[in-house]
């Protein structure tokens, strides 16, 4: 059974969720987890993994995407209301378009590309302009998926940390000033009249 | 108590805004036994909801508006030289600013100067420059001097006064605090100075080295500009001041209330502030004085926004000087990359020591002579600075290579891991003096809205050539500073493009009610009870950056309004 196949008959049977998996496209890659409240289709969901591998690959001591939980950040943002939607919509169109390149090039869809295929594709879409504008939003992502604090399930035991050695600063983000938590504040009606109150 | 119970209330003051030029009026009149009331458009966060959250503080929008809810529209030169609007929904170039208690004081990196008695007189001192608007201010160095001082004390302000050419005169021979903790490059920065015959001076800090009531030191964080300070010992008006405003009873606070319009149902004073609560209800204040502290953008718009039969063209904009003359606090940056390589291996651990501040400025170059004319101008100010230490925005630098081309797999990461491993990079920030011109302005879009449907600002970011000679000027003396020290990549930009969170100007003080919109006091022209305590009153700006004039201007308007209601 190919991997593709096999995560199909995964998620056909339901038992995908939170369950880390290696991946066809990650050949060189450790395994992902797949979100439980994924946003893209399966189909779009192998186009960015293969596109994040390449952009950053698992390397002797550098953390890839499944160490960093990218794909999971990306779930985030695209799920967050307070990211603007064409951003998001953005990236989900780069996706189409990419699937639009590998059916002009090959006359195939993204998931019947073999490696090379995909490798070349992958080149090809670089030297396009909105192509290499889509693939440096992918980067962003996986920077912060690299750097921000593993409070939000990226950066997982402080690998892109520990890569760069980086310190953090301090006091490290918690669930008490979490992001969702000052989001929520934002529209929370509140008068204040007493030290007290704070 | 709810909003309803608020708009039975009749309050003393009503302060719109949070920020520095509305703190020290808060204080102040709460102190005095007066009833405060504070409208703020974004939340109170508390100390403890600080962090040290990349996502929060710089890659989402936490602390400023979303802008698709809250746009504004810019409208720049292209190189045809037309004017062309975009709301900043579309480009990104955000221009709000810290929408919460306390204002953008909480995220200043709180680099403090005072402006020098010069900056007061700017067109008596060096004379009309074409095409700029340059006024004098209607007050002297002298007038601020004590509030200057006073903001030493109570916001607190850390460093140690060394004699220098323009060194402003002083009341107290030096700061409160003593210098915060340096990092080994200042050594260095001092050295290279000395070494070309220019002086460099501590530069003060708008944050405590050493306890103060409940709020704590400087603990060296790593992470100052643009987070909020997890100790206080950033002096933010939050924290040294609206908090012991609260502790007096006299002070309420009304965060994620957004005032959209100042009503007055006389042709001289404000009645009532609108604003919209959470849920979008619009409930009234009513007070016998407001103050406006919005930020120099939003102050304008606000005002813009209250017309009436009074005001057909906005609140105390019968001269239609409301939003004219716009002025930020900007010039250039640069900087250079110290390669530990080149460093024994002590002073480069020493250089790597993260926390500790640079801490330096030149104002060598205050005043220039020009090289055709030979009178003497305008200079500015040099501040040296550590690149900040915020991972994924310098992740983020490292994306393209040389020739603009995106990086990717081995390359990308290789560059990354040098570049956070084998050196440190050291920036410099310049300061001219921003002229107010006829290009540089606020007004509101007569198209975009907002999400409840009232027009934005649209603010026209013009500069003058002046500007950018005089930036260019101080590029060069601080490259070759760069360069003595031992920094490699040395580069500058100098560009008419404003940083957005250094704004002043837009209702500028002065005395003749025609070109000026509000008196020596900050008092509206032609009302009797409305004031404007933000930057916006500044005509000129000086070359540093405008905090610690805001700052001390609020608490000269404070000390104005008490006289006033003493009387």
């Amino acid at each position: 059974m190919k991997r593709r196949n096999f995560i199909k008959t995964l998620i056909s049977v339901g038992i995908l969720s939170q369950i880390p998996l290696g991946l066809s496209c990650s050949r060189d890659n450790k395994a992902i987890i797949i979100p439980k409240n994924e946003v893209l289709k399966p189909s779009q969901r192998n186009v960015v993994l293969f596109f994040l591998n390449k952009l950053f690959p698992e390397n002797n001591g550098v953390p890839g995407i499944a160490e960093l939980n990218t794909y999971q950040h990306l779930n985030n943002y695209l799920q967050d209301a307070n990211v603007d939607i064409d951003d998001k919509n953005y990236l989900i169109k780069g996706i189409s378009w990419i699937e639009e390149s590998a059916n002009e090039t090959f006359q195939k869809e993204f998931k019947d590309l073999n490696y090379e295929q995909k490798q070349e594709l992958f080149k090809q879409i670089l030297k396009e302009d909105w192509g290499e504008s889509w693939a440096s939003r992918l980067l962003t992502l996986i920077f912060e998926s690299l750097l921000l604090d593993p409070l939000y399930d990226v950066n997982l035991q402080q690998s892109g940390w520990n890569w760069l050695h980086h310190i953090p600063g301090n006091p490290e983000p918690d669930e008490q000033n979490h992001y969702k938590k000052l989001l929520a504040a934002k529209t929370k009606p509140e008068i204040i009249t007493q030290i007290s109150q704070l | 108590m709810n909003y309803k119970d608020l708009s039975k209330i009749e309050f003393d003051i009503c302060v719109i805004g949070s920020g520095a030029g509305a703190g020290p009026v808060i204080y102040e009149l709460s102190k005095a036994g007066y009833k405060v009331v504070v409208l703020e458009k974004g939340p109170w966060f508390r100390t403890k909801d600080f962090s040290k959250d990349e996502l929060v503080a710089t890659r989402r929008s936490v602390y400023t508006p979303n802008l698709k809810d809250e746009p504004q529209v810019i409208e720049q030169e292209d190189v045809m030289g037309n004017w062309k609007a975009q709301s900043n929904y579309e480009t990104g170039n955000d221009f709000w600013n810290g929408n919460c208690v306390g204002g953008s004081s909480n995220f200043m990196s709180g680099y403090f100067s005072r402006l020098k008695p010069k900056d007061f007189k700017l067109l008596s001192a060096y004379g009309k420059i074409e095409g700029a608007n340059i006024s004098d201010w209607p007050i002297a160095y002298e007038d601020l001097e004590p509030y200057y001082t006073k903001v030493e004390h109570l916001i607190g302000v850390s460093g140690k006064v060394v004699k220098h050419k323009f060194l402003e005169p002083r009341s107290t021979p030096d700061f409160p605090y003593p210098p915060l903790k340096e990092n080994y490059v200042s050594q260095l920065i001092d050295k290279a100075a000395s070494d070309l015959n220019l002086q460099t001076i501590p530069l003060p800090r708008a944050i405590i080295s050493q306890n103060k009531g409940d709020r704590n030191a400087c603990y060296y964080s790593n992470y100052c500009g643009s987070y909020g300070c997890s100790s206080d010992a950033k002096g933010s008006s939050r924290v040294s001041l609206i908090r012991e405003a609260l502790k007096t009873g006299n002070c309420t606070v009304v965060p994620n209330a957004k005032v959209f319009y100042l009503e007055a149902d006389a042709p001289d004073k404000v009645s009532k502030a609108f604003y919209y609560t959470p849920e979008g209800a619009k409930e009234f204040i009513r007070a016998k004085i407001f103050v406006v502290a919005a930020q120099a953008v939003e102050t304008s718009r606000l005002l813009l926004m209250s017309k009436n039969k009074f005001f057909p063209n906005g609140l105390a904009n019968n001269n239609g000087q409301v939003g004219k003359n716009l002025i930020f606090s900007a010039g250039g940056v640069g900087g250079g990359d110290l390669f530990y390589k080149d460093f024994s291996e002590k002073i480069a651990k020493k250089l790597a020591e993260p926390g500790v501040f640079v801490n330096r400025t030149l104002q060598e170059f205050y005043e220039l002579q020009d090289p055709k004319s030979g009178k003497k101008m305008k200079g500015g100010t040099i501040d040296f600075l550590w690149e900040h230490a915020n991972p994924v925005s310098k992740a983020i630098r490292q994306k393209w290579d040389e020739n603009g081309n995106l990086l990717y797999g081995t390359r990308l990461q290789n560059k990354l891991y040098r570049y956070f491993n084998d050196l440190r990079k050291l920036k410099f920030e310049i300061f001219v003096d921003w002229l107010p011109t006829d290009n540089c302005y606020v007004s509101l879009d007569d198209k975009v809205k907002d999400k409840w449907g009232d027009p934005v600002a649209k603010i026209r970011i013009g500069h003058h050539p002046h500007d950018i000679k005089i930036g260019n000027i101080l590029a060069e003396k601080a490259e070759m500073l760069m360069k003595k020290l031992g920094a490699k990549n040395i580069y500058s930009g100098v560009s008419g493009y404003p940083p957005s969170n250094l704004q002043a100007g837009g209702c500028r003080f002065g005395n003749d009610p025609a070109t000026s919109v509000l008196d020596k006091n900050c008092k509206a022209h032609e009302l009797e009870n409305l004031y404007v305590t933000d930057g916006s009153f500044m005509p000129t700006g000086g070359s540093v950056t405008y905090t610690w004039t805001i700052y001390a201007n609020s608490f000269r308007v404070a000390d104005k309004i008490l006289e006033r209601l003493k009387r």
